[in-house]
């Protein structure tokens, strides 16, 4: 095949989508940012665990938390700002290792 | 993205939908999926692709995406190409894992040009920001989400071949609910600390742990990728037996190494019979403990084997409730491996039934039962 196109990218690129979308001002998708950031903060934190994360985001839940634990353990997530957003943009737009994407 | 690329695809969709908006399908969730894709297309026609911005142009890809998948499974899911019977069987078992299934999924098949070719497209099925995009850009809303199985054209009504799509479902319920990538997480994260015996089970079903450049490489996506074919291999043998075991062994030769994608036939095959025999080990128990955490459900045998008489006597079985209708599976690979010869002589006929025959009556024997119980279930849901 030409190419290989997983559904988890897919995935991946609607979150950074998303993400775009809210720091130029658009608020459509905002509370599903809202809910994945909330978990990965949850899973970082250990109050959540690989099992009871929401299942349909859980690659990206996993991948966050994974890759900047320290962000979401100082993270106030009453607080949430485009700095914020554009944080967890660079970092999903970043290769991802092969397992994750 | 380039205006003229997404001119580019949209032109080929033109092309796809002038023939496919023609399709019929033998239910309304089809045809209501169908109507929608309509109402999407003359918003598509709308679009001017060169006045959006990179995220409108990335959405609207996404959307072309979404509908060229579409309708490469509704083409094959009309009503008189869908492989009916054995799909009814998926959903009955689909229900027993996504109860209200009736309103959420429609399982589809596209018939591929490979006899190897049964795989399983989340696209459709496990993205659910797709259909968020449609609503809030359109304001259309997809009720129906499609499951796409892929199987052989020369196989669609093959009732022996076919069990393996069981373990196609399996896919589905693993991506749609993410029942093995926490054991992947786990295994990654604690391997070095389990107990030597645990180990040296892990070692047996996945090879490459013994190899250093895969351990520190690869480790994470081959535990992924093999976990995810043993997850779909026991939760089909719920239904099928170790059916798929005999198919699988024949069309790999049974193969006693793994690639990147695949555990070796060999310990695919002995999982599951530990699966069947109710052998624990720390892989079974790994995948049975994550199955019940995540859906409340158990992986258990989910057949009751059925008496053959009636197909001895070519007469298609009376199919009591969902277990026995997936042993029909079951009942079919008993009847094909004993072979036609007292099949023959049982029925009176002077000479042994040739296997393309034979195969035929087997087919038809699965496929009539299969039909029968469903209009039967139709009739007596309309009786209530």
């Amino acid at each position: 095949m030409i190419c290989s196109l997983a559904t988890d990218n897919v995935k991946f690129t609607i979150f950074s989508l998303y993400l775009r979308e809210i720091i130029k001002g658009e608020l459509d998708y905002k509370d599903n940012v809202v809910a994945v950031i909330n978990e990965a903060k949850d899973l970082t934190l250990g109050n959540k665990n690989y099992y009871n994360i929401d299942r349909y985001n859980y690659p990206i839940i996993v991948f966050l938390s994974s890759k900047v634990p320290d962000f979401f353990r100082t993270l106030d997530t009453t607080n949430i700002g485009n700095n914020e957003y554009s944080t967890l943009l660079k970092c999903i737009e970043s290769q991802r290792p092969i397992c994750v994407a | 993205m380039e205006c003229q690329l997404l001119d580019l695809n949209f032109s080929q969709l033109i092309k796809a939908w002038s023939k496919s908006k023609h399709n019929v399908y033998s239910d309304k969730a089809k045809q209501d999926y169908h109507n929608n894709l309509k109402i999407l297309f003359d918003n598509l026609k709308n679009e001017n692709f060169c006045a959006l911005d990179d995220d409108g142009r990335l959405k609207c890809n996404l959307i072309l995406d979404f509908f060229f998948r579409s309708i490469e499974f509704l083409d094959n899911s009309t009503h008189n190409l869908i492989p009916f019977e054995i799909v009814e069987c998926l959903k009955i078992a689909l229900k027993d894992w996504i109860p209200d299934n009736d309103n959420k999924f429609i399982i589809v098949t596209s018939y591929v040009n490979n006899m190897l070719g049964f795989s399983f497209d989340p696209t459709l099925a496990t993205n659910k920001d797709i259909y968020n995009c449609l609503k809030n850009r359109y304001n259309i809303e997809f009720t129906n989400k499609l499951i796409q199985i892929n199987l052989p054209k020369y196989l669609s009504r093959d009732y022996l071949a076919n069990v393996v799509l069981y373990h196609e479902l399996g896919h589905f319920l693993d991506l749609y609910y993410n029942i093995t990538a926490p054991i992947s997480e786990e295994l990654s994260a604690t391997y070095s600390k389990l107990d030597p015996s645990e180990i040296s089970v892990l070692k047996a079903y996945f090879p490459f742990l013994d190899d250093p450049v895969n351990l520190y490489q690869f480790f994470p996506m081959l535990i992924s990728n093999h976990l995810r074919e043993y997850f779909a291999d026991v939760f089909a043998s719920q239904y099928i037996n170790s059916c798929s075991c005999k198919y699988l062994d024949y069309i790999t030769n049974s193969d006693a190494n793994c690639s990147l994608s695949h555990p070796s036939t060999i310990n695919r095959n002995k999982l599951v019979e530990e699966f069947l025999i109710g052998k624990n080990n720390i892989l079974l128990n790994k995948i049975m403990e994550s199955t019940k955490i995540i859906t409340n459900l158990s992986l258990q045998k989910r057949f009751d084997p059925i008496d053959g008489n009636d197909f001895m006597n070519l007469i298609p079985i009376d199919i009591e409730n969902p277990e026995k209708l997936h042993s029909l599976f079951l009942l079919g690979w008993d009847f094909w491996l004993q072979g036609p010869k007292y099949f023959s002589s049982y029925n009176g006929m002077s000479e042994a039934l040739k296997p393309g025959q034979y195969y035929q009556i087997i087919n038809n024997l699965i496929e009539k039962s299969i039909g029968n119980y469903i209009i039967k279930v139709d009739w007596e849901k309309i009786k209530k």
